[in-house]
């Protein structure tokens, strides 16, 4: 195989590179730690707005924005998260509406995931059917918009429960000792691709 | 190649964390292949210190860590000793490196091809991440309680936090290694563990290039056996969907060692290149050791192995043969007696079920690897054996452990068949065919890989062990908002059962729960995933322990839900997603 000597512009590479290493860490690690505005700057230097983004299951949706579930907590509250792909992500609020309804939803991004946001508002179960929209809290736009069946999405079904077999069934906790005491009948630790047995 | 939007994507989410990571992992590279360039630069070439270096970019910031690590239990700076230490020796090594003539050797194409080899691989393996909020698995969450420790408690030991992190633990060189490069790039230790994984994932199959490389002396050959060691079966990849990263990593740091050790054994050094050479040999141990402790025992088969295939040679004909046949027969042996155990045999999974074709494949190369190259190829069979073994001695004391795991042993695998492999090709084209038909025989040999990845291989995370999904997610940022901080959530878990035999030690974390004291700082108490909640002999205990709450996540196994719905006067719902749920006990008196 020819050979071709190239130190020098290796040796320009190498520092190029140890440059560029030492400035990625420096700017973009630092901006962040010191949470200045630097950051978004290098994300870039403002949302993507879309004229109105319509608003789907993530399942069936290439948008950036979608809804990947809806539920419920025990004060009545209809939560629907979103999947987020918009940078950096704008704060927003939610409507749901319909002919009757108009109730605003408070949102916020979850913290272990920036891609991802949950709003939270009251809603009776009333309406079948309604139109959920999304619009900035700093301009009041509207970004996002489309219709949203929430029983329907809170069904979406779950990954089927591993059934146990009966004598795994237990009735005492935290005793660990009194779980299958014949191996085969559980389930093995560390399973093969791509699911359990 | 549905792993390429994937990729994409993840590479436009994640750029950051990305090109930040690639900043430690480049210098650290730069500054082995420097000590390589000065040291023994008369026995690697440019391309070969290169896949040295790909392989050992971890020493570097793990002994700088694990030296800043005891400094600071006596002078407090944090993580930051890491990069400090590593700055300094890098201070040391380029004045004398930058004097020499080429410091950084030859270009040659091969060079070039294995660069781009090495970012097409990095891209493959970006598609794991695209699914995946935190490292997979209960192991996942244990590296990132340690990780997270040692950034705020550099310095610590793991078992000297109270409470104690973990009991009976191997893997310091790791933890110490995510905790500096967390703190260098200030990226959350659970993107860094992720990350990381993936470019330990890119870099793994590397190191079998240079050995089959300067054993066959043929490029194409040793291409063919690091794609065997890349993409061929679904380990060492699947091993993340585990998260075993420290044993990845391991796996990584002693292929360097032995890479050295295999790549050096032809060549004929001076009395003080072979001290460089044997300390380097060291140091990659110490460095795989501190990383995985039963690396240790992988590193020894090889070289029992290459020790054995040395003897071996030596016999005369009818005694290899005898040899060869009895070895044959053991490994035959111990296949079907492991296939006979219940989930022991699941070591097999990758080899003779999911990748039947490939592995069919390296058994019918094999003879020709045997023909031209026996040294190597009964290395690797005596190891295919021994790692086999491995999982079936007891050791002294112990009522569960062996020298290795059922895990581990499944992961490693792949290294002596691709080996065997990439021998096999290298035999092959050997032989005395015309060249269009070695020509004809390498295009399908290639085909046939190509077509088994292109159809086979899982390059996104598996739903096996994906436990913290998004519902998981908001749930948690809804347990936070609306739980009292001192509320205490009964979490599902399963016994651990890694051999046939069970270890009642203990349980593992099942589904998403196993996070929430991590991520929410809410308190945890993990129970059995089979109890019956409609039972009063669980309320009872739910209430003499101080359960407060009861969570279910989205994964495959969790507690039955059915029980907490049969009783409504004892369990209240709280919070309902697809994939997460929270019920309050409310039956205590």
């Amino acid at each position: 195989m020819q050979k071709i000597p190239l130190e020098k512009a290796l040796s320009f590479v190498f520092y190029t590179l140890l440059m560029a290493g030492i400035g990625v860490i420096g700017y973009v690690g630092m901006s962040r730690r010191a949470e200045s505005p630097a950051l978004q700057a290098a994300l870039g230097e403002s949302t993507e707005m879309p004229d109105v983004i319509a608003l789907t299951n993530c399942a069936e949706s290439m948008e950036k924005l979608c809804i990947l579930s809806t539920g419920y907590d025990a004060e009545g509250n209809l939560l629907v998260s979103l999947k987020v792909g918009l940078r950096p992500i704008p704060q927003v609020y939610a409507r749901l509406v319909d002919g009757r309804l108009n109730i605003r939803f408070e949102c916020r991004v979850v913290d272990i995931s920036p891609r991802l946001l949950y709003c939270l508002g009251p809603f009776s179960g009333d309406a079948d059917f309604a139109t959920l929209e999304i619009y900035t809290v700093e301009s009041d736009s509207l970004i996002a918009s489309g219709p949203l069946v929430p029983g329907e999405m809170a069904q979406v079904p779950e990954p089927p429960l591993v059934e146990l077999p009966p004598e795994l069934t237990s009735t005492k906790p935290a005793d660990v000792a009194s779980y299958p005491e014949d191996s085969t009948s559980s389930y093995p630790s560390y399973p093969s691709y791509p699911t359990y047995p | 190649m549905s792993w390429i939007p994937d990729s994409l994507t993840v590479l436009s989410e994640q750029w950051s964390g990305i090109l930040r990571l690639l900043a430690p992992f480049g210098i650290g590279g730069l500054l082995t292949f420097g000590l390589l360039r000065r040291l023994l630069r008369d026995h690697f070439d440019t391309t070969e210190t290169f896949l040295l270096a790909l392989a050992g970019w971890p020493l570097w910031w793990v002994l700088s860590a694990l030296v800043g690590f005891f400094i600071n239990r006596h002078l407090d700076f944090g993580p930051g000793w890491a990069a400090f230490i590593l700055s300094v020796s890098g201070l040391l090594l380029l004045p004398g490196w930058k004097k020499m003539s080429a410091p950084l050797g030859r270009f040659s194409w091969l060079l070039l091809a294995l660069v781009l080899a090495f970012l097409l691989s990095l891209v493959t393996r970006l598609a794991f991440l695209a699914n995946l909020l935190v490292p997979s698995y209960f192991d996942g969450a244990l590296h990132y309680k340690i990780s997270q420790h040692l950034l705020t408690h550099f310095g610590q030991w793991p078992w000297d936090a109270s409470p104690p992190l973990v009991n009976g633990y191997y893997h310091i060189g790791f933890h110490l290694l995510t905790a500096s490069t967390a703190f260098v790039t200030n990226l959350e230790a659970a993107q860094v563990i992720l990350i990381l994984g993936q470019f330990t994932l890119a870099v793994l199959p590397f190191p079998v290039f240079l050995v089959t490389k300067r054993e066959t002396g043929s490029a194409l050959a040793a291409f063919f056996a690091l794609i065997l060691a890349g993409w061929g079966w679904n380990m060492p990849a699947h091993a993340l969907n585990w998260g075993k990263y420290p044993a990845l990593a391991g796996l990584l740091a002693l292929q360097f060692a032995l890479s050295l050790a295999f790549s050096s054994t032809r060549a004929v050094f001076s009395p003080r290149k072979k001290v460089a050479l044997l300390a380097l040999f060291a140091i990659g141990t110490a460095v795989s050791a501190l990383m995985h402790t039963r690396s240790l025992v992988v590193i020894f088969i090889f070289i029992f192995g290459y020790f054995a295939a040395l003897y071996w040679g030596r016999l005369p004909n009818r005694g290899k043969w005898a040899m060869f046949a009895l070895l044959l027969a053991g490994l035959a042996g111990l296949v079907i007696y492991i296939e006979s155990r219940s989930i022991l045999n699941l070591v097999f999974d990758p080899y003779l079920r999911a990748g039947l074709w490939i592995s069919l494949l390296v058994a019918a190369l094999s003879p020709f690897a045997f023909r031209r190259f026996e040294r190597l190829s009964l290395t690797s069979l005596t190891a295919l054996f021994l790692l086999l073994a491995c999982l079936l001695l007891p050791l002294p004391g112990e009522a569960f452990q062996t020298p290795l795991d059922r895990p581990f042993v499944q992961m490693t695998l792949y290294l002596p068949l691709a080996m065997l492999g990439g021998l096999g090709l290298a035999g092959l084209r050997a032989e005395s065919f015309r060249a269009w038909q070695i020509a004809l025989i390498t295009v399908a040999v290639f085909g046939a890989l190509f077509v088994h990845i292109q159809r086979e291989y899982p390059f996104s995370a598996s739903p096996c062990c994906i436990l913290l999904k998004t519902d998981d997610a908001i749930a948690f940022d809804w347990l936070q908002e609306n739980l009292p901080e001192d509320a205490l959530i009964l979490i599902a878990g399963n016994t651990l059962n890694v051999f046939d035999i069970e270890n009642p030690a203990g349980l593992r974390g099942a589904d998403g729960g196993i996070w929430i004291p991590l991520l929410t700082g809410r308190q945890a108490s993990i129970e059995h995933l089979g109890v019956d909640f409609s039972a009063e002999e669980t309320l009872d205990s739910l209430c003499q322990r101080d359960i407060t709450h009861v969570y279910l996540g989205g994964a495959q196994e969790r507690f039955n839900v059915a029980g907490l719905q049969a009783r409504p006067e004892w369990y209240a719902r709280q919070l309902t997603l697809p994939g997460a749920q929270v019920f309050e006990v409310i039956g205590c008196p």
